[in-house]
């Protein structure tokens, strides 16, 4: 796989060095909601050193009421906690630290610390280096670093807080691993390639085998346009896993493709994984296939919300798909003030209102031919609040925001 | 901007894409699935592809995930573990547990959904891993005999039929490795009785009616058939010898005190594989079974039950018992010498202090409130006595956990030879000798289907309803049809297992005692 590897980042090299004069002028765009706080966030004032200090935090906060036909449950849970520091320098460099809440043990597991409490682990920990590099930017990162196809994705996605994207939520993909990725975008973003080369056994394990997954991503956004007075994005996304997993490599490869449409009040978008190679078995084949779209009908008072995914875990056999159908409302009650700066629009104050169908197929787990053991109906309300703040670090220097 | 240019860029990028997938396409480019090397000589009976395919790969990380735990914490014993389930086939099945109920969860290789389960009957409290050596004896409070399911560390909240097909895969591996003396239709008889016994029973105690497994002394043997009735006949012989004293705890030569055996009790007969060794602890480890023991004595069932009270638990010895179990043949296992009731050397008591791992998963069964229990020690223990006929099978069972956050927890028990397991060894033995007869097999797996059905017939599911009537509601409608359907299972299963213990001996064949897993730290 390194010699794989080393092919692609060659090739990409090559197709990158080819059109460098032509495109001088074009700006960089686009990355993930959480990653891009560290890296983009602009303290106010000036600045003599070029050094800023950002730090970031992300809570999803949920009361869930549960009923399945053996039982009816409600809890509070915390979805996700995650809390990120980082320091850059200027717009080229720098590094991010981001960890996260998680529950010490499995769900049946009481191997946790002190029981099943919530402890914090390192989700990004990279390096990053940004410079303009002919006609675009180039993002290159190392460490512990964001899956390049769900940070893709997630950039046309705003209710993460409801489920993560299908492609994370299917365990098609992790959404941090091992690594190093290397990106360039074209036109403000019109092209984007992006090739990340990672352990493959996510962010909860140490690499298992030699190989190393290399997933090539690819996206086009041709459509720019003013909707309303702001900025709306269309984009096409395609990638592919070479992957392996496990001590003895196992396949673990990916096919996706994305649909995704951005604007600062609406969002929507489809998204297609094919696995070769599923859950540690090299012959299975599975398959996820989702869409959502979110709107706020009255900005900061109502917005609505809904989305679908199925994955299908053995094409193979049938009765084996998870389907899960999700909608509901939704209210800001911060109103994103800096939306100018990312479309993602830090910070925010949301509560989300909605049900959740969750079915599962005859032949899908756990308890295969049991009808409705583990179909289940869920009322939920979620806030998901997240704010940004920079401060230079440079002498006298005291600003910050927000 | 120039739209000519970013045509090309479009193209470009595809093409990079697309050269990815042709790349990884073609052998030897990706370096997913390695193929098994062709100079390594395997042995009689395994062939390459068993060695190589994708079940093999699956096998080989799916154990390794299992025992990645035991293997960072204790890799000579670990590899120990695997060197035994090696060894034979019955081990090897006893190893795998976790395997099977991937195999019964999990689509992919196996897809047998049974037409008998309903949501309630989803969350049965399982015995987990019940098989025929996990069959035994115990004498209870009132001094009578009892035949019981005797392992529970697998025990956790699931379908019902999960336990049974267990229950009837252990006696078609059994079965098969008796081939010689048992017929194809007695080696199906056996199978078939364990689910025969099992709807019987719940039929049975629907009716109200309901089989018992306690004896009277001196009568089990009698009246629990020929193999678990010599079962209960060497346990009261033995039991009331103290015999586990005399090979444990002898008496010193001057015979005023009692001292732990360290040494070699019993030779294995499989290289690089203890049978039965006691090792004197570390200071490290005598000092975590003190602490152990000081909270012990508050999770008895009833410590009116416990003659001479706390006092009764005063350590006079420790020791390390190596060898015992396959599944556990790696943790922490202690032999603990108290005083018991008096201080008389006769009524000392001998307890086996044992490290307890987690259940086996159930990914994607919603199971609310299954943290019920604090540990692991805990959650095995609150299972044998609801899953036993009595609560106090075993007066002197109890758990414990470190005082610390640490999740390390342990069971307690009598280390008592009225306690003792059916050993699939011995009926091999006594079969090929005549000393028992396949009737005599296909009877114990009768008996061992109708108990699986009385244990589970006492507990509440985890929602609190009666596990007798969720069960009984899933089965009624077809009860012939849940036999022919398990049976089939075992059938179909059975081989495959087999099939799974010759890709198991390739995998240790070709990468070691370890299955190559690659250590996080070096080895201390």
């Amino acid at each position: 796989m390194t010699s794989l590897a080393t092919r692609a980042l060659l090739a990409l090299a090559s197709m990158l060095l080819a059109h460098a004069p032509s495109v001088l002028h074009a700006q960089a765009t686009a990355v993930a909601p959480t990653t891009e706080v560290a890296e983009r966030q602009k303290p106010a004032g000036s600045n003599l050193t070029g050094l800023t200090f950002t730090g970031f935090g992300q809570v999803f906060a949920s009361y869930d009421y549960t009923s399945t036909e053996a039982e009816d449950f409600n809890a509070f849970n915390l979805r996700r906690a995650e809390l990120g520091l980082g320091l850059r320098k200027e717009d080229r460099a720098g590094f991010l630290v981001n960890v996260e809440a998680v529950r010490s043990a499995g769900p049946r597991s009481y191997f946790g610390v002190d029981n099943n409490s919530l402890v914090m682990r390192v989700k990004h920990g990279f390096g990053f280096y940004t410079p303009r590099l002919g006609p675009g930017r180039l993002t290159i990162r190392g460490g512990m670093i964001p899956d390049v196809w769900v940070e893709t994705v997630e950039q046309g996605y705003d209710i993460r807080a409801i489920a993560p994207v299908m492609a994370e939520e299917g365990d098609f993909y992790v959404s941090s691993d091992l690594g190093g990725s290397v990106g360039y975008a074209l036109w403000d973003g019109f092209l984007e390639a992006r090739l990340g080369l990672t352990n493959g056994e996510g962010r909860n394990q140490f690499e298992l085998n030699t190989g190393k997954n290399t997933t090539a991503v690819l996206s086009v956004r041709p459509l720019r346009f003013d909707l309303r007075g702001e900025g709306a994005t269309l984009g096409v996304h395609a990638s592919y896993r070479d992957g392996s997993l496990g001590t003895s490599s196992r396949a673990n490869h990916r096919v996706s493709a994305a649909l995704t449409f951005a604007h600062p009040r609406h969002f929507g978008g489809a998204e297609f994984t094919q696995a070769n190679g599923f859950q540690g078995q090299s012959s299975l084949q599975a398959r996820g296939v989702s869409a959502w779209a979110n709107s706020a009908l009255y900005p900061s008072w109502l917005g609505v919300y809904a989305r679908f995914s199925r994955v299908q875990q053995d094409i193979a056999t049938q009765g084996s798909d998870i389907t899960r159908v999700q909608a509901g409302l939704y209210a800001d009650l911060i109103e994103p003030a800096n939306a100018e700066r990312s479309i993602f629009g830090f910070p925010r104050l949301r509560l989300y209102a909605g049900y959740t169908r969750e079915q599962f197929g005859e032949n899908a787990e756990a308890i295969t031919g049991v009808d409705g053991a583990s179909d289940a109906h869920i009322i939920s309300a979620t806030l998901s609040a997240r704010g940004a703040a920079a401060i230079d670090a440079g002498p006298g220097a005291t600003n910050s925001e927000p | 901007m120039n739209r000519t240019i970013s045509l090309t860029n479009t193209v470009c990028g595809i093409a990079l894409v697309l050269s990815l997938l042709a790349c990884s396409s073609i052998p030897g480019c990706s370096n997913a699935d390695p193929q098994t090397s062709g100079d390594v000589t395997l042995p009689d009976g395994i062939s390459t592809r068993l060695a190589s395919d994708d079940r093999a790969g699956w096998l080989r990380d799916r154990t390794i995930e299992d025992n990645r735990d035991l293997l960072e914490r204790y890799r000579p014993l670990t590899e120990g573990k695997f060197r035994k389930m090696a060894s034979s086939p019955y081990n090897y099945f006893r190893g795998t547990a976790n395997i099977y109920l991937r195999d019964m969860t999990q689509p992919g290789f196996h897809a047998f959904p049974t037409s008998y389960g309903t949501p309630e009957s989803s969350h049965v409290l399982l015995v987990g891993d019940p098989h025929p050596e996990n069959i035994g004896t115990f004498r209870t409070s009132d001094d009578r005999m009892a035949i019981d399911f005797n392992d529970f560390d697998g025990s956790t909240y699931g379908s019902y039929h999960l336990d049974v097909r267990r229950l009837a895969l252990g006696f078609y591996v059994l079965g098969e490795l008796n081939a010689e003396v048992l017929s194809p239709e007695q080696r199906a008889a056996m199978v078939r009785g364990v689910v025969q016994g099992y709807v019987d029973e719940i039929a049975r105690q629907s009716a109200g009616e309901e089989t018992s497994f306690v004896y009277e002394r001196g009568l089990g043997q009698r009246q629990a058939g020929l193999i678990l009735g010599d079962l209960i006949r060497r346990a009261e012989r033995d039991g009331d010898i103290r015999e586990e004293l005399d090979e444990y705890a002898p008496l010193a030569d001057d015979r005023q005190s009692r001292h732990m055996f360290y040494g070699v009790f019993e030779e294995s007969d499989v290289d690089g594989v203890i049978r039965d060794e006691l090792v004197e602890p570390t200071h490290e480890e005598r000092a975590r079974v003190e602490q152990w023991m000081r909270a012990y004595h508050n999770t008895l069932v009833n410590k009116e039950l416990v003659a001479g009270g706390e006092d009764a638990l005063h350590i006079k010895g420790v020791s390390r018992r190596l060898g015992a179990g396959v599944s556990s043949y790696p943790v922490q296992r202690y032999y603990v010498l108290t005083e018991g009731e008096s201080e008389s050397l006769e009524d000392d008591l001998l307890l086996e202090i044992k490290e307890i791992l987690d259940p086996p998963p159930l990914d994607g069964l919603p199971a609310f409130g299954l943290r019920e229990f604090g540990s692991n020690g805990e959650r095995v223990v609150r299972a044998q006595r609801a899953l036993q006929h009595t609560d106090a099978n075993d007066p002197l069972l109890g758990w414990s956990t470190p005082s610390d956050a640490s999740p390390l927890s342990v069971r307690i028990r009598h280390r008592t030879k009225y306690q003792k397991g059916v050993d699939v060894a011995r009926i091999s033995e006594e079969l090929a000798d005549g000393e028992i007869t396949p009737e005599d097999v296909i009877e114990l797996a009768t008996r061992s289907g109708i108990l699986l059905a009385a244990s589970h017939a006492r507990t509440k599911t985890l929602q609190g309803k009666p596990a007798l009537e969720v069960i009984d509601a899933a089965l009624s409608k077809d009860m012939a049809g849940f036999v022919d359907e398990s049976t089939s299972f075992v059938e179909a299963y059975g081989p495959s297992t087999l099939e799974d213990f010759d890709r198991f001996r390739a995998m240790v064949i070709l990468h070691g005692t370890t299955l190559g897993y690659r250590f996080d730290r070096p080895m201390e």
